[in-house]
Formats: structure tokens, sequence, C-alpha cells
């Protein structure tokens, strides 16, 4: 919402009597003009402090109002020095509502200064009105009582939802008014010393001045960007749910020794949780789908279940036939087993030589790094210690400690070096397929050692069947029978946890599915086209400003506003020391100018729609530019408040003001007069 | 290798381009690397008492930081606690060179014909090389662990041991 000031008021209590200043303002440019020694500092830094933002001006907590309003003033120029026993400000302001307050803080007294009491009304421009007023307070940045600071009261007023951005020492804090002010305020002694404007970076918010130029021309990349990381977040959940999912699924699978097929690494929209999803579980020679098993084993059970049991003394053939291939099966199973071992322990022995070896590797690369640390240090010393000349008799040797026809050629130390860096990435490597291999071979040895286990129950029951009398049912059978039953079971339950699974698997994709439409939302990246627009706007005014006011040091549509830093950028490079001094001064004018004019009417921009330059005319920049900067200053739209206070001489300012619209406010004397 | 090749067998026609071999570099042991070396005499000195030790110290002390599987039986033999037996210290070509050199950079001073001491440089290398920790670890904590134990008669008397 637009800010503009309506009159401030100066008081200071003497013994000789009350002293003070009024000013009213009006819309449009309002030029004040004063002399240097007269008090005409006072005035901006007065309505600096009224406002509480005397935190841009400087860290300091001293009131930053010169000596008239703390110390002693002056009546006239040759009269005496008389003491100021105490003294306050008061600035009326209104906003774009219509809502008018007035701003009272004391500068001297017994008050506490960092009050600043808020009158609901207009007190200087109506003084007979009564008004309710609320007490609000200048904290320190973050300080707890938020609800009864100044900035948030502030803020709240200009309707103003600040961002909140990161700061050095960690965590948040809202982009403090202090810093979007400097875009518009520009106070003598400390304003005109940066490009674009003198930021209060040292409260600690990163990118501070980005920060406050994004937020006064409403860019949106920050939002976006925001917005990308949170994306990108919720996508990192997903995938890393799915990845648990996967794993479950690896172990699950285990429990049978089987494996699990058709599911995706990554979490997949064209995944469908069902079709094509499959556990498999070997069975004699053959990898069979879960279910099939389940349902090929049931019907066993149920064949089983079907015959009576045989007494042992009818099974006997069959079973003592069973026996001996059960038997052959256990011997030739164990022989393969033995291989399997005996291959396994091999591998192991090579894996923890190459294990060995690495470890040499590594303590010999630790040494070359020292080696080469040792060099540097004797370099700083003044010992060349890798000297390719003998100290004494300057002939040529290699800085390896050998009998010149011992090796002919040795390597640098730095291609040693590079040397053993390949050599670790060899071991390295084979280190990593001898443990792969290794786990492998491990992997089917536990395959061999339970189908060589499931063998030897059957082979028990199977002898027990043939040593028991002959009319007791067949142990084999009951066993086998048990044994069957118990294995359906166990798979009907791992077949439901992988339905399961595949359920809480689709409930993933699905929320996959939700973030990855977010993002196709997002605009692309890199700048906006409506920020880019912006940008451009404020470029073209300030070439056009530039030109108007006799830029020099190069051609003005040279300069273009850099969109990474929304500083005054050209050829892609900061403008920097190549200015004068007094380009750098037109150049700053014409960036805030450019904002105030560039940012009236723009949606979702945060500018109050007021400038105050406090002393523009800076570095003897010509006179023929600073009346060229007043002439378009007094072309802004009245909507809009623009407040210069310049010492130039007075019968050259009128002559230069002549025929412009504007509200000259002259100071004939000291700022201060007797009331 | 300059000659033509080809010339001599009458193999190729017409004129050959110029053909120069020239060897492959091979890899050599960091404890033959003068820079390392140097830093570990350096280090041996700064180690003694005076910044100073006889050519016997270096010799022993040097052998147990070369072959990192002796230092325990260096620290024990230096103690007392085992024979020297144990101990079979060899002469290193490689170790009289990068005293030499040394010498030559003007680190180390030969005095007395028999005994080296840092000079003032060599000091300054030597605090160098002790302000970082990472640098050389190994090599300072066997020194450190032998410092009281290395006196130049129990070196004396564990050399000359038969």
């Amino acid at each position: 919402m637009r800010l503009r000031l309506r009159a401030v008021d100066l008081l200071a209590e003497t013994e000789r009597g009350e002293f003070g200043a009024r000013l009213n303002f009006r819309r449009g440019l309002n030029v004040v003009s004063a002399d240097n020694t007269k008090g005409k500092s006072t005035l901006v830094q007065a309505i600096v402090f009224a406002l509480g933002l005397e935190k841009m001006l400087s860290p300091r907590r001293e009131v930053p109002l010169p000596r008239v309003m703390t110390m002693e003033l002056r009546e006239s120029v040759d009269g005496p020095e008389i003491p100021v026993l105490a003294s306050r400000v008061m600035l009326e302001i209104e906003n774009e509502l219509g809502g008018v307050i007035t701003l009272q803080r004391t500068a001297k007294g017994d008050t506490d200064l960092r009050l600043i009491r808020v009158h609901d009304g207009p007190c200087l421009t109506s003084p007979d009105v009564r008004v309710r007023a609320k007490d609000y307070y200048a904290l320190d940045p973050g300080a707890a009582q938020a609800s009864t600071g100044i900035h948030q009261f502030l803020a709240d007023y200009l309707g103003w939802d600040l961002p909140r951005v990161p700061r050095y020492a960690g965590g948040e804090a809202p982009l403090y008014l202090e810093a979007i002010f400097a875009l518009f305020f520009v106070e003598q002694k400390v304003g005109w010393s940066a490009m674009p404007a003198n930021f209060p970076t040292y409260m600690g918010l990163k990118d501070m001045p980005r920060r406050a130029v994004e937020y006064v021309l409403g860019l949106t990349v920050n939002e976006i960007e925001v917005a990308r990381q949170r994306i990108e977040a919720r996508l990192t959940a997903c995938r890393s749910q799915w990845d648990a999912l996967i794993e479950e699924g690896a172990r699950l699978a285990d429990l049978a020794s089987g494996r699990v097929e058709g599911i995706p690494a990554e979490p997949d929209l064209t995944w469908d949780e069902n079709e094509g999803n499959i556990l498999r579980i070997p069975e004699e020679k053959e990898w069979v789908e879960v279910d099939e098993l389940i349902s090929r084993l049931s019907r066993q059970v149920r064949e089983e279940r079907a015959r009576p049991v045989p007494a042992a003394a009818e099974a006997d053939a069959a079973v003592a036939e069973e026996f001996r291939n059960v038997l052959q099966e256990l011997a030739d199973l164990r022989g393969t087993r033995r291989d399997l071992l005996s291959a396994l322990q091999t591998e192991r022995a090579q894996l923890r030589a190459t294990q060995r070896q690495l470890a040499t590797i590594e303590e010999d690369l630790q040494r070359h790094k020292d080696a080469r640390k040792i060099l540097n240090l004797g370099g700083e010393v003044g010992a060349d210690l890798g000297a390719d000349r003998c100290p004494t008799c300057q002939q040529h040797i290699s800085d390896a400690l050998l009998p010149n026809d011992a090796i002919d050629r040795p390597m640098s130390l730095e291609e040693n070096q590079a040397f053993l860096l390949k050599q670790r990435e060899l071991f390295q490597n084979l280190a990593a397929r001898g443990a792969s291999l290794v786990e492998k071979q491990k992997k089917e040895l536990a395959l061999l050692s339970e189908r060589i286990g499931r063998l030897q129950t059957r082979s028990r029951a199977l002898q027990d069947t043939l040593d028991s009398a002959s009319a007791t049912p067949s142990t084999a059978s009951i066993q086998r029978r048990v044994e069957l039953e118990a294995r359906v079971e166990g798979l009907r339950r791992i077949s439901s946890a992988f339905s399961k699974l595949l359920s809480d698997l689709a409930v993933i994709r699905e929320s996959f599915r939700q973030v990855k439409s977010d993002e196709a939302r997002l605009p692309p990246p890199g700048l906006p086209d409506g920020d880019r627009h912006r940008l451009d706007l404020l470029r073209r005014s300030i070439v056009a400003q530039l030109t108007e006011y006799g830029f020099t040091t190069f051609r003005p549509a040279e300069i273009d506003v850099s969109t990474d830093t929304y500083r005054p950028i050209r050829e892609g490079f900061e403008i920097g020391f190549e200015l004068s001094a007094s380009d750098a001064i037109r150049l700053k004018w014409a960036y805030q100018l450019g904002l105030l004019e560039v940012t009236h009417g723009l949606g979702g921009s945060h500018h109050p729609g007021l400038l105050v330059f406090d002393e523009p005319r800076q570095q003897e920049t010509s006179r023929i530019s600073f009346h060229q900067l007043i002439a378009r200053a007094s072309h802004v739209s009245q909507e809009l408040q623009v407040l210069f206070t310049t010492s130039e001489h007075k019968p050259t300012l009128r002559d230069a003001i002549e025929g412009l619209d504007l509200h000259l406010i002259d100071i004939p004397e000291y700022l201060l007069q007797a009331r | 290798m300059t000659e033509r090749p080809g010339s001599g067998y009458g193999l190729l026609v017409g004129d050959a381009p110029e053909v120069r071999i020239t060897g492959r570099t091979e890899p050599v042991p960091i404890e033959v690397r003068r820079a390392w070396r140097v830093a570990t005499v350096v280090l041996i000195l700064a180690a003694s008492r005076g910044r100073r030790a006889s050519r016997e110290k270096v010799l022993l002390l040097n052998y147990a930081l070369m072959n990192p599987a002796t230092q325990d039986s260096l620290v024990e033999v230096l103690a007392g606690d085992k024979s020297p037996f144990f101990l079979q210290v060899r002469v290193d070509p490689a170790l009289a060179r990068a005293a030499d050199f040394a010498v030559g950079l003007g680190l180390v001073k030969l005095v007395g014909g028999a005994s080296l001491v840092l000079t003032e440089l060599g000091v300054e290398l030597a605090n160098s090389l002790a302000e970082d920790d990472s640098l050389l670890s190994n090599e300072k904590t066997l020194l450190e662990r032998v410092r009281r134990l290395a006196t130049e008669a129990r070196v004396r008397e564990v050399l000359r041991w038969r």
C-alpha cells in the first residue's frame, strides 16, 4: 500500500522556552530548501526516527539525531548556544485506505527512547480532534514481544505480509523494514555511499539487497524456488518409501529362497499393481509363481488326504526304493556342497589378499601426500627439497635417492601418485568383484544346504518307516503330509504379505503421481516472464533517466539490470569503479526513482509510493543534472510523493524550479525556531 | 635410436620417418624419495637432545622408521625388555644420501665428524612439519615413544651388542 507523509513536527524544550519546526507535505514533489549547517539533516533523520527505522542508518543504539535535538541549539548565527532539556518528534502519515495516524517519539527526556506512541488520527493537521493512542516499541529484530513492535504495526499498516528469509546465524526472520526502506529513503550521511542503496547488511539477513528489491518489485522467482524445493523433498520421500518397500519385498522373498519379479526399482507411473508382479519360488528344478505353487501343493495335500495312510508294511518296497534314491541324491548334493565350500574358501582368501594389497596402497598413497606437503613446507622455509640439481655440484639428479644406474627413468612424485591411484582403483574393482562373487557363492551354498536339510529329514522319516512295525501307519507318509501342509501354510502367509506389499506400493505410486503433476505445473526454471518484464521496465526507466541527467561514462543504453542480483550491470559485469563519482550518484537517482515510477500500479509490488532523497546533489554533480532530476520528479503521479532536501543556492534553485509543479518549503534560518 | 628403420634390410621403399623410442617410467618406493627421507632425518634430529644425534643413532632410528614391523621390537630393546639379538639393523645407502642432501640444503650440519645437528633453517622446517598433525603421523608417534629411551649411550650398547 502507498504511504504519504502529511506533516512532521520537531519540538525542543529549553530554558528559554520551546523551539520547534513544522513542515507540511503535499502530494507529488516536495523540495525543502535549507542551508547545510542550519538543520537540514535533522529533518530526514527525524522522519526515520519517528518511524522507528533508525537501524537503517547505523547499528548504534544512540538516537540518530543531530545535537540540535539532544544537546544544544542556536537561534541565530551569532547567538549563544542554548542547552536542550527535552525534545520529541511527531510524524503524521496516511496510507492508501485513508487511515491517518501520528507517530510520536521522544528524542531526549524521561520516556523510554524506544517507545513510539501511535495516535489514531491527524494530531498535527487537526489538533483539536481527540483520538486514542497506543504504545509500540522499536525493538531489536527478533525480540520476543513482536505484538508491541512498531515494525509489525507498520507492516500491517502498509498491508505488507513480509516474507521470511534466511539469516546468516541460522533460522529465518521476516525481511526487515529497514532493509526495504533503504530503497526509498536515502539519508545524506550514509545513504549515498552504496549502489543501488545502502542496505543495513550488518543486520544479518542472507542476500538482503536481492530480497529487498525482489519484494519491492513483486518478483515471484523466489516463491517458485521455494515451491520447487518442497516438491523435490516430496519426490525424495516417495523414492525412499518405495525403496524401503522393495527391501521388504526382497526380505519376504528370501524367506522362501525366492525372488521378486516385475516391480520397478523406482516409482513408476506406468506400473500396475495388478499385473505382472510375481513372487517366484524355486521348486525342484524350476521357478514357480507362488500362488501357482500354493495350488499345486494344496492339490497334493488333498490327494494325500484322500488316500488312506498306508500301513508301514505295504509301503515297504516303495519306501525302500525312495530311501535308496534319497540317499543317492544326498550323496550327490553333499559332494556338490563340498566343491562349493572349497571354491568359496578360495575366493575368500583371494579377497583377503586383495584387501591387504589395498591397505598397503593406501598407506603408500598417504606417504606420497605427505611427501608433497613436505615439499611445500620445505619451499616455505627456503629449502628446495625437490630440486633436480645437486645443491653443491649442480649436477643433474632425480629426486630418488638411488645410484644413477639403478633405475633408468624413475617416475616423478606426481606420476608415482597417479600410478598408485590407478593401482588403487584396480584393486578396488578386484575387491568389489571378489566380494560380490563371495556373496553369490554364499547364497548358492545356503540354498543347497536347505535342500540337503529337507532331504535329510525325508531320509530319516523313511528310515523310521522301514524300521518300524508293520501295522503302524507309515511315518514317512505322515511326515510328508505334515510337511506339505506346513509349507503350504507358510507360502500362503508370504503370498498374502506380498499382496499387501503391492497395494502399499500402489499407494506410493499415487502420491508420486500427485507430486509429478504438481511438478508439471511449476513454471520452467529461470526467471519467470513476468519478473523479466518488470526488470525490463526498470531498465528502460533507468536508461531514459540517465540520458536526461547527462550520464557520460558510457552510453546509457548499455546498462542492463542483472537477473541474478537486480543490480545495474553493463556487458554482464557489475558497474563499479569505472563510474565517475557524479555518474554513480546519477545511477542511484535513476535506480530508485525508477523503482518508484515502475511500481506505480504494478500488481503485487510493494513500494510505498514514497521517495526521500536527502541532499541528492552530492559530489558536485552538475547543477544541470540536478535540475533535470527535479524536473523528472515533479512529473510523478499525484498519487505518489517525493521529498528532496537541498542546500543549493536559493536564487539558483528558484530559477530552476520556475514553472514546475512542485511544493517548495523554504527554511530561511535555522530549522528550529522559537515557538 | 635415430637410424632409419628398414634402411638396413631393404624392406621399405622410399624414405621412412624417424622413429624415436623412449623407455617407460617406473615407480619407485616412497622410501627413496628425497623429500620424504630428508624430512624423516629432520624429525629424528628434532626429537633428539640439543637437536643433535650421532650417525649411529640416526641409523638405528631410521631403520625402525623404514620397517614399521620392527617398531615394537625397537621400543622393547631400547627399554631393556628384549635382547638386541632381535634387531637386525641393516645399512641403508639411501640414508647416507638423504643426510648429504640435508647438509647440502643447509638444514643439517656435521659436527665433530660423527654427529649431525639441525641448523636454524632445519629447526624452522622441523617446526613446520610438527604443526600439521596429519603429516608423518606414524613416524612422529614412534619417535615420541623412543624419545627418552634412545640415549646415545644406550644406542651404542644396542648396536655394538654381540
